[in-house]
């Protein structure tokens, strides 16, 4: 049951990423709500749970989206390595979120790529352009961890009053 | 770590399970099946009541702020408006009236040309792709408005993309800012032909642009009417640059796109 809402948390978000921040983007790049999601649970509740979210945030991107399993396996990944490293590399203030988000881009970034060049056969832009977008992906999803850390919190307190 | 090894160890053997479930799934037998696109149809049907909802909050909340905010100047913006209104339909008439007889005279020549016999289908967006690697939209026309794969999308400024998976009741078009997306175009004023694709960010590219092709900044660029998706004629941008060394077969070509991608909202499907 708990997971089952967390899935629908996740679709609501998946929702708000397609219908809303998608229309603003900074220079054709755009936030990844999913991306900040996962990386907060990850760096708030430890590996397995970032695992999960992983999965499912993922899978979500991908069952709604292009390509099968392109993001659900780095999403994984990305959830499980967070979780893993939380406490020897983010520490335990509430400053990880930040941290942790341009972490999360810029890994998922780096897995995104090798999954669509090496599984899908998709052609890459130029170094510069990958460049240029992953910093620009970074520092936006960053910007905006702050503001929904408070909510991620908050969400789970919620799940975790329901059990 | 609060979990132990055996649970560590579960979510390794998952991440080998999900990487040969990717590597199987890819394998041409099973692409053949389309399987996987059908699943997606349907997962497509499921959750378009709900972006199409989504998307008409979304307006709601937008134009209800921007009427507030635009109020102000609306009466002398609507004069304006009226007089253009009037000036494009007197327009029209002049152009309804060349259109039949060209085509009449393409007719009598024994012309075809792709636009005849196609309709504007007008679509709105109900969605965009959240990833960064796909330059995708989904728009609110499917299947059950005639819609097939491989119709070309545009609006007032010129070309959007194509229609790359159809659904009932929506569709998604691949933009032609997408690195996978490939257009064949020429050049308005040298006539001179290539392949357009797109980065995601920054300028269009046109590949394999001959080294002696003289085309130059500020040219129009448009499709060549070459494949059956794309009529010809359709504006598709503008050169930005180009730039060749002397031991280049091709020259590099970069184009800004006549459509801001930024703020697509109402387009329109070509339907054949």
């Amino acid at each position: 049951m708990k997971v089952f809402k967390l899935f629908v948390l996740i679709m609501l978000a998946y929702l708000v990423q397609t219908i809303v921040i998608s229309r603003f983007a900074i220079l054709g790049v755009r936030a990844d709500l999913l991306l900040i999601i996962t990386a907060l649970y990850a760096v708030t509740f430890g590996a397995e749970k970032g695992f999960l979210v992983g999965i499912l945030c993922g899978s979500i991107q991908d069952i709604f989206g292009t390509t099968f399993f392109a993001h659900t396996i780095p999403f994984a990944l990305l959830g499980f390595l967070i979780g893993t490293f939380k406490e020897s590399v983010f520490g335990t203030e509430e400053s990880v979120a930040f941290t942790a988000v341009s972490v999360a881009a810029v890994t998922n970034y780096v897995f995104e790529l090798l999954f669509l060049f090496f599984f899908f056969g998709r052609p890459i832009a130029s170094p510069l352009i990958l460049l240029a977008t992953l910093v620009i992906s970074c520092l936006y999803n960053s910007l905006l961890a702050p503001l929904i850390y408070p909510l991620i919190r908050s969400s789970s307190q919620y799940l975790a009053a329901e059990e | 770590m609060y979990y132990d090894g055996g649970r560590r160890k579960s979510i390794y053997l998952w991440i080998v399970v999900l990487v040969l479930i990717i590597a199987v799934l890819n394998t041409p037998s099973i692409r053949r099946f389309k399987l996987i696109r059908a699943a997606r149809i349907i997962s497509n049907n499921i959750i378009f009541p709900f972006k199409y909802a989504g998307t008409a909050i979304y307006h709601g909340v937008t134009s209800g702020v921007g009427n507030i905010i635009g109020l102000r100047g609306v009466q002398k913006e609507n004069e304006g408006i009226k007089s253009e209104i009037s000036d494009l339909k007197a327009r029209n008439l002049l152009l309804e009236q060349l259109g039949r007889d060209n085509q009449k005279l393409r007719e009598m020549l024994g012309f075809r040309s792709g636009y005849y016999g196609s309709r504007l289908l007008p679509a709105e967006i109900i969605g965009r792709s959240g990833s960064n690697w796909f330059e995708v939209i989904e728009m609110n026309r499917g299947a059950g408005d005639n819609l097939s794969t491989d119709t070309a999308v545009i609006n007032e400024e010129g070309l959007v993309g194509r229609v790359f998976e159809v659904s009932k009741f929506s569709s998604k078009v691949l933009l032609i800012t997408d690195p996978s997306s490939a257009v064949s175009v020429i050049d308005a004023v040298t006539g001179d032909m290539g392949i357009l694709s797109g980065n995601s960010i920054g300028p269009l590219t046109i590949k394999y642009m001959s080294a002696s092709a003289s085309v130059k900044a500020g040219d129009k660029i448009i499709t060549s009417g070459m494949s059956d998706i794309f009529p010809k004629g359709i504006l598709v941008g503008v050169v930005k640059s180009v730039s060749k060394k002397d031991y280049d077969v091709f020259q590099k070509v970069e184009v800004s796109p006549a459509v801001n991608f930024s703020r697509l909202d109402k387009i329109f499907a070509v339907v054949k």
